[in-house]
């Protein structure tokens, strides 16, 4: 490289240095994340025990099916992560959980579910289902 | 007499008149004008009735007057002979000559006797009729005895019907004289009164039920006189009184017979609301639940009873809808209809309420009240369907004598229900076990372990052998009532440990579990099981049946180690085992506080856990079995200052290895430790607090050991593995609240032995990883540390050994930081921030972190150098200047650069704004840019990322002359235009050795003197690797390249 080139190069650097140092960096830019600060499950029939454990009593319905839609709301709604994962004791033959949320029982009993944000967060709601 | 008399009044009348004469107006005369007979027969009876006359006044005027105005004197006609009848008005009095005629001298010499009327009048005629007289007959008796008959046309015969009027009712009397004789004869004049009524026309035929109507009657009034007349409607009074109508016409009546028909029916009505319509293929329609209304012929309604009418009959063994229809017996032709719908049955459902679900063991299950609900084909839902209506119920697979959950069935027309429960439950327990779930801590492991917080999501969950493992199930229980039971808590573990497929013999039983704690759930194992894997298998040990303990088993596997087991937050605690911090001091105006920290933690745990401790536990581990939310109650009360916030330069969990456990292991078990509610430090001036950024920790990791003869930082060593821990201070560009976020607490510093970290993450702290002092030497593998507020890694080098050229001790380590298989990125500031206290001691002793990073590891942030922190540290112009210089590169025509226009994410900048990678920056210690720019010493560190070093600032390498380390002595000046007197060197390095190639001195772009080859050769050094380095003043940053897209520096 030529060192007129050079010259150049380095007269440029020490403007530039002037320029950005007295104009400044015009805006900023920023790519915070927002993370998920609550889960709710929505139930409204639901019940609480004296120790807060919520939770819901149901009963068959008349084709004899057991099932129960999870229904939960994230806090904030523009979390970069919405996404929720449904914790539950999968050692259990009698309830499954279907990646929407959909509770199935095969026989009567009770499961504790935990929907629970992916985002590391570990905020979650967990609510008990009881079916007789 | 009579005439003397008549004078003696005129006398008195004349006297009268001459009295009243002085003034007045008196009667002179009566003059008679008419109506006066002056000759009357004998015996006839005198009428003065007609007379009229003429009263004359004395002054000349008159007045006519009727004879009722006079006053007539006595006339005696007995006897014959002129006689003085007197006559007067008023006061006044005169006298008229009348004749009495002498006695009837007839024909022969007889004598007319008498004279009788015979006929010619009616003796009862009505008002307003009019009477001919010409007809009066009447017997003349004579003296001789003989008789004649004379009428009226006899002119001797005379009477006075001319005088009577029948214009009004009462007794008329008739006077007839003949020949001076006189009779009379009184007849009636009637009032004309309606006697009767007389129906001509009516209508009196009607239907039962209906009143006569008499819109077309018509009446004739009867009168007394034989008139009729018909009589309007309205004068009537028609009244009906059964059959009977009577007719009125004032006091006059007639009554009507009326014939009355029977009515009929016309038309049927079905009140169908309480009808079944819908009914079950096989039911019976039931029609009595229909009311009939018939409409009669009258306009009427009655009820129709089911005895008259004829219902159609419907087939109900298929479904479908059908017509009922419904007859009247009398006139088949008159009918109505209602549907009926046959439904199909799809299912059928045991009503649970109707049978006993939940009874202890040994009660006979009864199941005759039971009933079920049938749905339909429509869907629709019939209640209550019991025995008696054909259900029969399947209870063969229940046993009342055996504990435990049993199916029944019922079935009803050829379909049978699902299963119901019946739960038969333990009758010396008040409760039965619905069903059991591994704790939520368990449950949510495998997802946590499998989630995107870690790297490595296979290893094992661990369990301590100081203490007891709890492994409680979490049950539902129903009361008697067959509730929920929320109040229950406590129940009796069933355990087994099993290895390689079988559970463990007696003697291994012995060996490996130190205990088996049933009611406290939990199970000890033996030093001798540490390094072994286990499979725990446990149930509630009392109230499930033998046929319920597979399904309420649970499993799970556990390798031991030496650590202490903890659940909760607050038991964290237990790491506190030396005094990081002289807290009494700090307490600033509290004043009293002689405990050192280790003192306050051991009377926390005692006053507010109940964990009498006399000294720290000794441990070699610790074992998390849940997340870790710390909160303050968790924490002494002492760790606070009476603002809320934490005293600066505390440590909350400070832990040391020491010479009884030189090694120590953080077993997160990927759990997390969640420090969203712990506040951040005081502010400056604030409890001696002296400086505007934090320097408080939530974890720190020592050694006790650093001041002893033979210390060696291999001998002791902190490991951490299968942990996040989480705040909520991320890399935010809030500058209101840049200054408290300076204040937030760090996660963990890290000191005085060896560090592994394996598998964890921290995430969202102000400053995440701290290497805190020389002798510290860390290992991080396949970590991700993420989203910090300032820096990511920070290593702080105090240089505690040598004073100004003294030796370094012989044992002395810089600070080395080994990365590997990790991510590191996005921060508010450099990833790595490498400061040094007192470079100057460095002289001798290596100071400046020696940081080695894999090429498997991710390392970045991008920043303008404009965020929140750099603001806050006023190192803002510095990243400028920087940015200008990478411009300067790109200009040049370097064909990669440290700043571009896109930075994470591609996120674009706004015009002139340029994103860096800033990956780390080795500067001296301060807290302020212009602070650090004083100090002019050496300054070591070291930068190796793979197998290129891109920073080396350690004394091993050959400084240009006249340059002596990186330092500067009037480096402020640097941020002017003014070249300084002093030293100003620029060195852009890469991968290199230390090559000068922009002498800011000189103004060249490579040293003077160097030929052409060699700056092009220089130039071209630049462009190797991944990163650039710039020595700059005293400072070393490097930069991660990245491709340039563009941008020009007059932007």
């Amino acid at each position: 490289m030529k060192k007129t080139v050079i010259i150049s190069i380095a007269i440029i650097y020490a403007l530039s240095i002037f320029l950005v140092t007295f104009f400044g960096l015009k805006h900023k830019s920023f790519n915070e994340i927002i993370y998920v600060s609550q889960i709710e499950i929505i139930e409204k029939n639901a019940s609480y025990t004296a120790s807060g454990v919520k939770y819901i009593v149901l009963s068959p319905d008349e084709n004899g099916k057991r099932e129960y839609q999870l229904v939960w709301k994230v806090t904030p709604e523009d979390a970069n992560d919405t996404d929720v994962d449904f914790v539950y004791d999968t050692q259990k033959q009698h309830v499954s959980i279907d990646e929407n949320g959909l509770v199935t029982f095969t026989a009567s009993g009770s499961v504790d579910v935990t929907v629970m944000a992916t985002d590391g967060t570990t905020v979650s709601d967990t609510i008990k289902i009881i079916f007789k | 007499m009579k005439r003397f008399l008549s004078l003696a009044l005129m006398i008195v009348l004349m006297l009268s008149l001459a009295l009243t004469s002085c003034g007045r107006k008196q009667v002179k005369d009566i003059q008679i004008t008419s109506g006066f007979k002056y000759e009357y027969e004998l015996n006839e009876t005198p009428d003065f009735s007609g007379v009229k006359a003429t009263i004359v006044y004395n002054d000349g005027t008159t007045k006519e007057v009727n004879a009722d105005e006079l006053t007539f004197g006595a006339l005696d006609t007995s006897t014959s002979g002129k006689k003085d009848l007197e006559i007067s008005y008023g006061s006044f009095t005169t006298s008229v000559e009348v004749n009495v005629k002498s006695k009837s001298i007839v024909g022969d010499n007889k004598e007319l006797v008498s004279i009788k009327y015979v006929s010619g009048i009616p003796e009862n005629v009505y008002v307003g009729d009019e009477i001919s007289f010409n007809s009066i007959v009447i017997i003349a008796t004579y003296s001789d005895g003989s008789e004649e008959t004379k009428t009226a046309s006899n002119t001797a015969v005379k009477h006075n019907g001319a005088d009577i009027s029948t214009a009004t009712a009462g007794e008329k009397t008739l006077t007839i004289t003949f020949m001076g004789k006189s009779c009379s004869y009184v007849f009636n004049v009637q009032e004309i009164v309606v006697v009767g009524l007389a129906v001509t026309q009516a209508n009196l035929n009607v239907i039962e039920g209906t009143e006569f109507d008499p819109t077309d009657m018509k009446v004739d009034k009867i009168f007394n006189n034989g008139e009729r007349i018909n009589v309007s409607l309205d004068e009537l009074t028609i009244t009906q009184n059964g059959n009977i109508v009577t007719v009125a016409y004032g006091n006059v009546s007639t009554t009507l017979t009326l014939n009355v028909e029977d009515a009929t029916v016309t038309t049927l009505t079905l009140n169908t609301a309480s009808f079944t319509n819908k009914i079950l293929v096989g039911d019976s329609v039931n029609t009595s639940t229909i009311s009939i209304t018939g409409t009669l012929n009258n306009g009427l309604s009655e009820n129709v009873p089911h005895t008259d009418v004829t219902f159609s009959s419907v087939d109900t063994s298929a479904p479908g809808t059908y017509t009922i229809t419904v007859s009247y017996n009398a006139d088949t032709t008159i009918t109505a209809s209602v549907d009926v719908t046959v439904l199909g049955i799809k299912s059928i459902t045991i009503d649970a309420s109707t049978i006993a679900t939940f009874f202890p063991a040994g009660t006979a299950f009864d199941h005759s009240g039971l009933k079920v609900n049938v749905t339909a084909s429509d869907d629709s839902v019939l209640l209550g369907k019991g025995i008696a209506d054909g259900v029969s119920v399947d209870v063969s697979n229940l046993n009342t004598d055996a504990i435990g959950q049993y199916n029944i069935t019922a079935s009803y027309r050829g379909v049978t229900s699902a299963q119901q429960t019946i739960t038969v439950h333990d009758p010396d327990l008040s409760y039965v076990i619905l069903d059991v779930d591994l704790p939520m801590s368990l449950s949510s492991w495998e997802t946590k372990r499998g989630g995107a917080t870690f790297k490595v999501h296979d290893n094992p969950y661990v369990v301590g052998d100081d203490n007891p493992y709890i492994f409680k199930l979490t049950l539902t229980v129903l009361d008697g009532n067959g509730n929920l039971n929320e109040a229950f808590d406590s129940y009796k573990s069933y355990f087994e440990v099993w290895q390689n497929g079988a559970e463990l013999t007696e003697a291994q039983y012995t060996e490996y579990v130190e205990a088996i704690d049933p009611a406290n759930n939990s199970i000890d194992f033996t030093t001798a099981a540490i390094g072994q894997t286990f499979t725990i298998k446990t149930r509630p040990a009392d109230g499930i049946s033998d046929a319920d303990a597979e399904n309420m088993t649970r499993e799970h596997t556990v390798k031991i180690v030496d650590g202490l087991n903890i659940y909760e937050a607050w038991e964290l605690n237990y790491l506190t085992n030396y005094n990081d911090f002289d807290l009494a001091n700090e307490i600033d105006g509290d004043g009293g506080e002689t405990r050192t920290v280790v003192q306050i933690v051991l009377d926390f745990l005692k006053n507010n856990k109940g964990v009498a401790l006399d000294a720290p536990k000794s441990l070699a581990g610790i074992v998390l079995h849940n997340d870790m939310d710390v909160k303050k109650s968790d924490l002494p009360s002492e760790f606070f200052h009476s603002s809320g916030d934490f005293y600066d330069y505390l440590t909350v969990f400070p832990h040391a290895t020491d010479k009884n456990n030189p090694t120590f292991t953080f077993y997160g078990n990927y759990y997390t430790v969640l420090s969203y509610d712990l506040p951040n430090v005081v502010g400056k001036d604030v409890a001696n607090n002296d400086d505007s950024v934090s320097s408080a920790q939530l974890f720190r990791f020592s050694c006790a050991e650093l001041n002893d003869t033979n210390f060696r930082v291999e001998d002791y060593k902190t490991r951490l593995e299968n942990v996040a821990f989480r705040d909520n201070n991320p890399n935010k560009n809030n500058e209101a609240t840049a200054n408290r976020d300076m204040l937030g607490i760090i996660a963990m510093k890290v000191q005085f032995q060896q560090i592994e970290v394996e598998n964890i993450n921290i995430t969202a702290y102000y400053i995440g990883f701290f290497l805190d002092n020389d002798y510290t030497v860390a290992t991080v593998n396949n970590s991700i540390f993420y989203n910090g507020y300032q820096n990511l890694i920070y290593s702080y080098n105090k240089n505690p050994l040598g004073e100004d050229d003294a030796a370094p001790a012989a044992n002395h380590v810089p600070i080395t930081l080994n990365i590997t298989n990790s991510s590191v990125t996005k921060c508010g500031g450099p990833v790595i921030l490498n400061q040094t206290e007192n470079p100057g001691y460095a002289r001798h002793s290596k100071s400046g972190a020696q940081v080695t990073i894999d090429d498997k590891t991710e390392i970045w942030t991008w920043v303008t150098g404009q965020e929140a922190w750099f603001k806050a540290i006023g190192a803002q112009p510095i990243a400028t200047q920087l940015a200008g210089l990478g411009l300067l590169l790109a200009e040049g025509g370097m064909p990669k650069t440290f700043v571009s226009t896109t930075g994470e994410n591609g996120l674009t900048g706004e015009s002139g704004e340029y994103f860096m990678n800033m990956v780390m920056v080795n500067i001296v210690s301060g807290t302020d840019i212009q602070t650090v720019l004083t100090f002019a010493d050496d300054l070591d560190g070291k930068l190796t990322v793979g197998e290129k070093t891109y920073l080396d600032m350690n004394d091993t390498v050959t400084l240009p002359d006249g340059v002596h380390g990186y330092g500067s002595a009037n480096v402020a000046t640097q941020f002017g235009t003014q070249a300084a007197a002093g030293k100003e060197p620029v060195i852009i390095n890469t991968y290199t050795d230390g090559t000068l190639v922009i002498d800011k001195v000189n103004q060249t772009a490579t040293p003077a003197g160097s030929t052409e080859a060699e700056m092009y050769q220089n130039m071209q050094k630049l462009a190797d690797g991944d990163m650039v380095a710039i020595y700059y003043g005293c400072f070393g940053f490097v930069f991660g390249y990245q491709p340039f897209n563009g941008a020009t520096s007059n932007q």
